[in-house]
């Protein structure tokens, strides 16, 4: 357990210092930001990969089982997303500024909660497995899609404002960001689906109403992802206002994990 | 006494383009005006640049006051102007100064706009000149190789050369950060200004795709449109042009607004919400300000592009003072190498003294003994080379390494203690023919 916190505390500090040099390289404060903060987001995926390994191997905890393995899934999900899209286009390295410290809160999160594992009596099954696995997966593309979202949001504020100074020139153009959080959207929708339905064929076996209430919840979050991209992909819907849509559908989401968690 | 760069000139910085005019050298009389300036043996080599904002002599010499004195003489001559004239507009910088100052004109940090890539070439030229024509050793050679490199430094370590300085330019500048890539991207020229087709110009090397041209005369809209690569139009076809079009650029004469809100807003859900950037040139403005409420429209008129030309000149001038500790950096490099090199005929003459004296005892063995074998004496001359090598080592290195200090105190005590004479020697300066010219970059 000791060594468990001491990995997990280092993957924060890590993360903490990511988001550090990449705020830092944003604001044209520290121009090696950008590539000392990759450096470090790579030690801080290493730290928290070896803390989801303790946590399965040594702990002897279930992944995906234990609500914890949640919130480490995350992270790694989403930097290595990140680390993967940095390296396809260098134009979006800047994503790393809103990545990192929302991978540090979830590793906070994962340091300080208690043992949480679902509390579904004996009825552990692959079916409520994989259904954790996908929500997972899904929410980890939805945080992507609103990283990328958020981006763009400070960037046509820039271009609106006229504010021509470093963080204008060191942010993506609107365009890669919109067509970016659209992907993440549509993979995370996909995935988020899949999760819907298994947890729907697992609950209906349960047929506890707190566990459908979760399902009713999680089905709302849904909806609003199902919305944005209906407009999206049918009216051409683009920009501001679905930037705006993609993170009220990640608040939506975030909550029913959220729920999920503490209830 | 040693050598050392000396630059003379004059600059936008320090004299007004009439009596920059006075002293500008014709690329034509470059060459002319070299041979008589070193023709007296004062000045050993020389370059000069001459640009549209600078004149400068990057010269080498043992005297340095004796070379400014012959700039001085040669050049007030040349122009017609008195030593006064010579004092109130122009700059001596002599050593480490003047190898900064090169260093930084040939990296764009003392030029008009801060960043500017034309210099480097206009200085590439000038040496390219004066070394064909023989007027380079391997002082100047040496310190020009290095105001490349470090041009090249300061290009790709800062940020100095880069945004937009210039107002159609800036227009490429914002459609990367509302498009990302221009690659595809559909340009909507309306209108046919010199500032509107510049702009066209840049954004088609910067990816774009196409180019519509509307004006309200049909012929210079041909004119343009063959000029471009376009397909002109009448100002009729507007609002079906910009259906498509992702970036339209108005540089009209008209009175009033061409584009509104009333001809855009029924475009907007037409284009599918994709976004469309509209750069107003004109003035008065082409484009109703008020179109830029409208979602995904993202409007810039001539104050906007001046805006993004201010800052990024800020930047610039923020990015010089990073590319000033690089420049600081290469003065002390190439400072070490000079000091190296000074030791040089001091090592030459040690070995080649050394060699005289083996030469003189093998000749002298041989001669007392006859019988010796050629096989032996061979042997016997391997062993003195190898003995000169190995006792030459460490005076070499310590010759070498106390030059980076103060080279003069130690090559004066070997020169005594060996009594070495610079007589017969072509390497009797600190920069001989020995020592090789540098690799191109470096």
């Amino acid at each position: 357990m000791p060594m468990l916190t001491g990995v997990t505390a280092t993957a924060i500090v890590f993360y903490t210092a990511t988001t550090a040099f990449y705020v830092s390289d944003l604001f044209g404060q520290f121009d090696r930001g950008t590539s000392l903060g990759r450096f470090a987001m790579w030690i801080s995926v290493l730290l928290a990969a070896f803390a989801a390994f303790l946590t399965y191997q040594v702990e002897g905890v279930q992944v995906f089982v234990d609500t914890r393995t949640v919130f480490i899934g995350l992270v790694l999900l989403l930097s290595v997303g990140y680390l993967a899209v940095a390296k396809a286009d260098r134009s979006l390295q800047m994503l790393g500024a809103f990545i990192a410290p929302v991978s540090a809160i979830l590793m906070s999160a994962f340091l300080i909660m208690q043992y949480g594992e679902v509390r579904v009596g004996e009825r552990i099954t692959a079916a409520l497995v994989a259904h954790i696995a996908f929500a997972t997966a899904g929410l980890g593309a939805f945080a992507l899609a609103s990283c990328t979202a958020a981006l763009y949001l400070l960037q046509e504020r820039m271009i609106r404002e006229r504010s021509f100074g470093p963080l204008f020139h060191r942010l993506p153009g609107l365009e890669d960001l919109d067509s970016l959080s659209l992907k993440f959207t549509i993979v995370g929708f996909v995935v988020f689906t899949v999760a819907l339905v298994l947890g729907i064929t697992w609950a209906a076996r349960i047929d506890e109403s707190v566990l459908m209430l979760r399902i009713y919840l999680s089905g709302g979050a849904w909806l609003v992802f199902a919305v944005v991209l209906y407009f999206r992909l049918r009216s051409g819907w683009r920009g501001t206002q679905a930037a705006w849509l993609t993170l009220i559908g990640t608040v939506s989401a975030t909550a029913v994990l959220g729920i999920y968690v503490f209830t | 006494m040693d050598r050392e760069v000396i630059l003379i000139g004059l600059s936008h910085k320090t004299a007004p383009i009439e009596a920059r005019e006075q002293l500008a050298i014709d690329e034509f009389n470059i060459v002319e005006t070299l041979r008589d300036l070193c023709e007296r043996s004062v000045i050993d080599e020389a370059v000069i640049i001459s640009t549209c904002n600078r004149v400068e002599l990057v010269a080498s010499g043992s005297d340095s006051d004796r070379v400014v004195h012959r700039v001085f003489e040669y050049l007030s001559s040349l122009a017609g102007v008195d030593r006064e004239w010579f004092e109130r507009y122009t700059y001596v910088h002599r050593g480490d100064a003047a190898v900064r100052h090169l260093f930084k004109v040939s990296s764009s940090l003392d030029s008009l706009v801060v960043g500017e890539p034309q210099i480097v070439g206009q200085v590439k030229n000038a040496y390219d000149h004066s070394r064909r024509a023989g007027f380079t050793g391997p002082l100047l050679n040496r310190a020009f190789h290095h105001a490349f490199h470090v041009s090249k430094r300061v290009r790709n370590e800062t940020a100095v050369a880069q945004n937009a300085v210039s107002i159609s330019y800036a227009a490429v500048e914002l459609a990367r950060k509302v498009f990302g890539h221009l690659e595809g991207k559909r340009v909507l020229v309306v209108g046919a200004g010199e500032m509107g087709t510049l702009a066209v110009r840049h954004l088609l090397q910067a990816g774009a795709d196409s180019v519509d041209i509307a004006n309200r005369s049909q012929p210079r809209a041909q004119r343009l449109a063959d000029d471009l690569g376009g397909v002109p139009y009448g100002l009729e076809s507007l609002p079906a042009l910009m259906e498509e079009a992702d970036i339209v650029i108005t540089s009209t004469g008209s009175q009033r607004y061409l584009i509104d809100q009333p001809l855009l807003k029924p475009l907007i859900a037409r284009r599918k919400y994709r976004p469309i950037l509209l750069i107003d040139i004109a003035v008065p403005r082409d484009i109703d300000p008020r179109c830029e409420s409208l979602q995904n429209v993202y409007l810039f008129d001539v104050d906007d592009l001046d805006k993004v030309v201010q800052s990024n000149m800020r930047q610039r001038h923020a990015e010089a003072q990073k590319a000033e500790r690089i420049v600081d950096e290469e003065v002390s490099a190439l400072n070490r190498w000079i000091s190296t090199t000074e030791a040089v005929p001091t090592i030459v003459l040690l070995r080649e003294k050394l060699n005289e004296v083996k030469e003189a005892e093998l000749e002298r063995l041989v001669r007392s003994n006859r019988t010796l074998s050629r096989e032996t004496v061979e042997i016997t001359e391997r062993l003195c080379n190898s003995l000169i090598n190995k006792i030459l080592h460490d005076p070499t290195i310590s010759l070498r390494e106390a030059t980076e200090d103060d080279p003069a105190p130690l090559i004066r005590a070997v020169r005594s203690l060996f009594r070495l004479t610079d007589d017969d020697n072509d390497s009797n300066t600190p920069f001989s023919a020995k020592t090789p010219e540098p690799e191109p970059g470096r």
